[in-house]
């Protein structure tokens, strides 16, 4: 009787010969992994989406706080903080402001570490839209494109408008806040309120569900969900914008300060003509029907565009298709800057959310 | 604590506080929704215009190199009529290394939306090394900046991926510059043409024969996850099909059946392979598993079912059969359950290819003796036509579902000449159509994933 060693030796040793023989068969047909000849590294810059200020955080704080303190004090500085605040965890803070070091700009080119990392944001805020001339190299870089950096920056000595002396009545519009002194509208405020409570929470479940589903993939399903939730959405902003604008039209009224003429149409279709020739969405991406993005807008009396913040920041962060969508938008507005704001309705147009809308592609 | 608010008026004051507290911490959620809205619905349609500025090298000149990866990315990006490269010669002073910020001032008179920077610099060891920078013109940010490496001969590659890069910077979509064609090489009469299994960069370049052409060569497919192409190989007048190692050159017939097997296609995760097998007179679809070579038949009846493609997540297949009289095209589950016709349209529809997105089918359909590429839902809705002619066939996906290419023939002459055929690719919108260069005939094409 064989032992058992004696047999698996023997079974070892025709299964060797068999495979030289034959060789191998084609079972694996997993191939080693091949040597790349080509590495590529690529660093994503702008993981934020506020972009236009810098994406420096550290010092800016400071800074932004020596500058806000310097403003009116009544309502918060204009940095309109992200929306959907409850949404999801990884919302980036909204902060703007970030810059790095204003000063040392200057030449038209500078070294940069070696990375561009602190992508010094060239502080020509002031010079305001004049259409760069190619000079061939303008020393003091004559921004074109300025815009952008102003709020934020501590250090430009001669700004023009934006910081403008905001006098105490301000606080209507920029801060919503006018109601609580109305003791007579308080009970229709409280069920305004109400309403405004769950739209919030609306939002707040939009914006979780859009998290979910693109964490699920982006599929068919999504589209029609997010049109619901587009109209959605879009009813809730209107119900809050006229509840709101009819609150702080009795704020304004109250204490008669300046007369404000009514934003017409004529106006924001002015507004949205100037805009759409600096528009160039992506053509092609799948939903593009989907792809609507919402960005903050703040201006000074100039039109001059101060701040461009995508609003969906959650999204910006998931959906390649929606970020590309998103600087799309953002650099149509910085494109066109100034907005054709007239000066006289200039409160009511300094600040209000471009929706950029690409279905005019599909059609 | 709602009900507070709408109740008696002593509590007022209480309830005014609350508002207050409400309407700021609302006004910080719902600051946004609470501002006027402008719609924005109206915009250009027209190719993103690009700078490319030359590499340069360590003395912040221009070098061949520098200048060769910018003509190639120059060119990736033209061909996918997405964007517009801007003259060269147009720039005024561009930066001499990415390590410096570009006077935007001088790029955004030019039209200029994205600026790309770079340096290519061969170090000791004679490799490539480059870095680079993408920057929004407009709004003066970078988009992205990288470094790579990669042996002198492999810069046509290195300068693909960076154009990818790009791509998705301004599109949002994985690129599909750095891929590859193999297609079969046509040569000689009609009647005894020599066809050879090719390769080439998806922009023409780095061609190279991969079978002698003494065996008769249709329908290559590239694997999804190795360096393998499966085709159809007439060996001693028997059609089978083969799978070819494409860098060791080596050929293998897959397993052995009687009859013929064809129409293969590897399943997204490369190791399936889905195929018609004909035996007896019937033609039925097969799944093979490649690591065992097992056998599973997925239709069973007696008409023609070929042509079969899966779905990107592997779950459902899309086929043809003349179950119904002439060639439909239909949809079932990957185990062979739940078929579902899906074309209805006029004339027949054939070789269908499921998108590596997902969301739709390209197809070849025939009616009234004219040939169209075309496209359509995954339900059959929204059928769309992009290209037609005497014979145009063969669709096949870019990595990124964006642009189909395929093959056309033109017409015959009386006196037995044309009947030329040729590559062409078109952007799914039906745009952009173009031909891509071949030393000789072309059909059959089948686009690459993206290299890694």
């Amino acid at each position: 009787m064989m032992s058992r060693p004696f047999i698996i030796s023997i079974g070892v040793h025709v299964a060797f010969t068999l495979l030289v023989v034959f060789g191998m068969p084609m079972l694996g047909r997993d191939l080693p992994e091949e040597m790349p000849l080509v590495r590529l590294e690529v660093v994503r810059t702008v993981p934020e989406t506020n972009l236009i200020e810098g994406d420096k955080p550290s010092t800016a704080k400071e800074e932004q706080q020596a500058t806000v303190a310097r403003k009116p004090p009544p309502p918060p500085p204009p940095p309109p903080p992200p929306k959907p605040a409850a949404a999801a965890p990884p919302a980036p803070p909204p902060e703007p402001t970030a810059e790095p070091e204003a000063p040392a700009e200057d030449p038209a080119a500078e070294i940069l570490p070696d990375k561009p990392v602190p992508k010094p944001k060239l502080a020509k805020l002031d010079i305001p839209k004049p259409k760069p001339k190619p000079a061939a190299r303008v020393a003091p870089k004559a921004k074109p494109k300025p815009v952008m950096k102003p709020v934020s920056k501590p250090k430009r000595p001669g700004r023009p408008a934006p910081p403008a002396p905001k006098p105490v009545p301000k606080p209507a519009d920029t801060a919503k806040p006018a109601p609580p002194q109305k003791s007579k509208a308080n009970d229709a405020l409280a069920n305004q309120l109400n309403k405004m409570v769950k739209d919030t929470r609306k939002r707040a479940d939009a914006a979780t569900g859009v998290l979910q589903n693109l964490a699920e993939a982006k599929v068919a399903a999504k589209d029609a969900e997010q049109a619901r939730k587009t109209q959605q959405r879009k009813v809730a902003a209107d119900t809050m914008t006229k509840t709101l604008s009819a609150v702080a039209g009795n704020a304004v009224k109250a204490p008669p300060k300046k007369s404000i003429a009514p934003v017409g149409i004529d106006d924001v279709a002015r507004i949205q003509q100037h805009v759409s020739k600096c528009w160039q969405p992506p053509l092609g991406a799948a939903g593009n029907d989907t792809l609507i993005v919402d960005i903050f807008v703040s201006v000074n009396r100039d039109g001059e565009v101060l701040k461009a913040d995508i609003e969906d920041k959650l999204r910006f962060n998931l959906d390649s298709y929606f970020k590309a969508s998103a600087i799309a938008a953002q650099r149509a507005i910085v494109d066109c800057s100034p907005l054709p704001i007239p000066p006289q309705k200039y409160d009511q147009l300094k600040e209000f959310t471009f929706e950029f809308n690409p279905k005019f592609i599909s059609r | 604590m709602m009900p507070v608010f709408s109740s008696i008026p002593v509590h007022f004051q209480a309830a005014a506080r609350l508002l207050a507290v409400f309407i700021a911490v609302m006004i910080v959620a719902q600051n946004a929704v609470a501002q006027l809205r402008i719609e924005i619905t109206e915009g250009m349609v027209a190719p993103t215009p690009i700078a490319i500025a030359d590499f340069t090298g360590a003395d912040g000149r221009v070098t061949d190199e520098g200048r060769e990866i910018a003509t190639i990315i120059s060119n990736d990006l033209l061909s996918s009529g997405l964007f517009e490269p801007i003259d060269s010669a147009a720039f005024i002073a561009p930066p001499g290394s990415p390590a410096m910020k570009p006077n935007f001032a001088n790029w955004a008179p030019l039209g200029a939306k994205g600026l790309l920077v770079g340096s290519a610099i061969l170090d000791e060891t004679g490799k490539l090394q480059v870095e680079f920078v993408l920057w929004d013109v407009i709004t003066g940010r970078d988009l992205s900046s990288g470094t790579g490496s990669a042996d002198p001969n492999a810069l046509r590659q290195l300068s693909h991926k960076i154009a990818d890069l790009v791509y998705e910077e301004f599109t949002g979509d994985s690129g599909y510059f750095d891929t590859q064609i193999v297609y079969v090489a046509e040569a000689g009469p009609q009647a005894s043409r020599i066809k050879r299994l090719a390769i080439m960069d998806q922009d023409g370049h780095n061609h190279k024969y991969l079978t002698s052409g003494l065996d008769l060569v249709l329908t290559p497919r590239f694997s999804p996850t190795t360096q393998e192409i499966a085709y159809l190989n007439y060996f001693n007048e028997e059609p089978n099909v083969y799978i070819q190692d494409i860098r060791t050159g080596r050929s293998e017939r897959l397993g052995s059946f009687p009859g013929m097997t064809f129409a293969p296609r590897f399943g997204p995760q490369g190791d399936k392979l889905i195929m018609s097998w004909a035996q007896d007179g019937l033609t039925d679809i097969y799944e093979m598993d490649l690591r065992t070579q097992d056998i599973r038949q997925l239709t069973k009846t007696s008409s023609i079912d070929t042509a079969p493609s899966y779905s990107p997540d592997g779950r459902r297949v899309v086929f043809e059969s003349d179950r119904a009289g002439r060639q439909q095209i239909y949809v079932m589950n990957s185990d062979g359950t739940a078929t579902q016709r899906i074309s209805f349209g006029d004339g027949r529809y054939a070789t269908p290819v499921w998108s590596p997105r997902g969301d739709i089918i390209a197809f070849t359909k025939m009616h009234r003796g004219t040939f169209y590429i075309g496209i359509m839902n995954v339900d059959g809705t929204g059928e769309r036509l992009l290209a037609e002619g005497f014979l145009v066939e063969g669709p096949t996906w870019a990595p990124n579902g964006r642009v189909l290419m395929y093959y056309k023939q033109e017409r015959f002459k009386a006196d037995g000449s044309g009947g030329k055929t040729a590559l062409y690719r078109v952007d799914i919108t039906g745009f952009n159509e173009r031909r891509i260069i071949t030393p000789s005939d072309a059909s059959d094409p089948a686009w690459s994933p993206l290299r890694r």
